[in-house]
């Protein structure tokens, strides 16, 4: 069952932006799932990423006349604002994001391996080594849980460009990360 | 030609692992955040009245009572659990922390699942069939809102609680000892974390003994935290109730 799925099931919203009552619940459903969307999108500090969800949920609430859907269509849409402000910042501050990633490549301190152990970490430091779109499109289908026809569908591109760069990042973090199934699963 | 084919193969467990460690990416917004949002415009509604700012006391009276009240009913006499921290579930700087002292504070008892879920706000989950050792339930409310615990304890015959339940909106905090021993298990499909174990007083300090009978199962549904723990049943039974949670 993907996310949209258990978010519909567990809350059951007819309409979520039909008025402010409505929007009110839709936010407080929402709003853990898009944090944590934005989080794995952009990365630390958490302060960039709360005040990112927030302007995603400030901007659809001065938007969502325009929005017309169903609950599953209104996950869809805060979440590519969601991705619009993240993609924007990422593009006005393009050097800084290539330093966190030069630094990532360094050796971990002592420290920094312990932070490691904690599985929020690794998933925030494997996706640092993947591009913006490859995170993208990770996080779509195993964070929202949605398939690769829906994020075809949903941002606009061909099912196989979708396919092959989820395949690309795999692979690339297979590579990188050669022990993570045996880590993970066995020394938990 | 074969080198390369092999490179190009994502291994199934590879990819198990990184879509595990994203889907069970569960980082939450600070207090700061949802203050902000508290004076939101769309939380100028009705649903305004239903929220509170986050109450610091409050939070640290509910993590407080959730533990005690759960190691209370599974503990034998004499032993007492204890926190020294609320803010989220992690690891103590080591296995010994600061004791609890005072007075056990038990929360509201209610008559029924229906009416501790009006109280808190959320559907919980209970047991489709309870296991024929189970003679009664009882259940607690406590915390307030947006903060809202409810502890649902199995009873036996003798009127000891076999297993109890703790569900909440949102994150679930508990700490546990710097050696303590986590163990990620499916339940369903969501993954969930298990541990043995529980902090021992020991004067005016605590000491993590995982060796201590208790065994504790988190996981989450939704936005929904479950917890279960139990002195009296194993792992894979402990894992078999929240399968059969509905």
């Amino acid at each position: 069952m993907d996310l949209i799925t258990r978010v519909r099931d567990v809350f059951g919203v007819a309409h979520p932006l039909a008025d402010q009552a409505s929007f009110a619940l839709f936010y407080q459903q929402t709003h853990a799932v898009v944090f944590r969307y934005v989080y794995m999108l952009h990365g630390s500090p958490k302060s960039d990423v709360e005040d990112y969800t927030a302007e995603a949920f400030a901007r659809a609430w001065k938007q969502r006349h325009r929005f017309s859907g169903n609950d599953e269509a209104a996950l869809g849409w805060i979440i590519t604002i969601a991705r619009r402000i993240v993609i924007d910042q990422h593009r006005r501050v393009s050097s800084a994001v290539t330093q966190q990633r030069d630094q990532a490549d360094l050796p971990p301190t002592p420290e920094q391996q312990a932070l490691l152990r904690e599985r929020q970490q690794l998933a925030l430091e494997l996706l640092n080594h993947v591009s913006l779109t490859q995170r993208d499109h990770l996080i779509m289908r195993y964070f929202l849980g949605w398939r690769v026809q829906t994020i075809a569908q949903h941002l606009g591109c061909s099912e196989s460009s979708v396919s092959v760069s989820i395949h690309r990042a795999l692979k690339l973090l297979q590579n990188r990360y050669p022990t993570l199934a045996e880590d993970l699963f066995h020394d938990a | 030609m074969t080198h390369n084919q092999l490179n190009d193969q994502i291994h199934p467990a590879a990819e198990q692992a990184i879509s595990a460690l994203l889907r069970d990416f569960g980082e939450h917004p600070s207090k700061e955040f949802h203050a902000r949002h508290a004076e939101a415009p769309w939380m100028q509604a009705s649903v305004t009245k239903q929220r509170r700012p986050f109450g610091w006391h409050g939070m640290l009276m509910a993590s407080l009572t959730l533990l005690l009240i759960s190691l209370w009913f599974a503990a034998p006499s004499g032993f007492v659990a204890a926190l020294s921290e609320f803010f989220g579930l992690y690891r103590a700087p080591s296995d010994t922390v600061e004791s609890v002292s005072g007075p056990i504070i038990f929360p509201d008892s209610v008559a029924t699942v229906a009416e501790a879920e009006a109280l808190v706000g959320f559907d919980i989950l209970t047991p489709a069939q309870l296991p024929p050792e189970i003679h009664s339930i009882e259940i607690n409310v406590d915390g307030e809102q947006p903060d809202m615990f409810a502890h649902i304890h199995y009873l036996d015959a003798g009127n000891n609680a076999r297993v109890s339940l703790t569900a909440k909106q949102g994150p679930l905090y508990l700490q546990i000892g710097a050696t303590a021993e986590v163990e990620i298990v499916q339940v369903g499909n969501a993954s969930a974390e298990y541990f043995q174990g529980g902090f021992i007083n020991n004067g005016t300090v605590a000491v993590w003994n995982s060796n201590y009978p208790n065994k504790t199962l988190r996981w989450q549904v939704g936005d929904i935290s479950y917890m279960l723990s139990s002195v009296n049943l194993s792992k894979q039974e402990l894992i078999n109730f929240a399968l059969s949670l509905q």
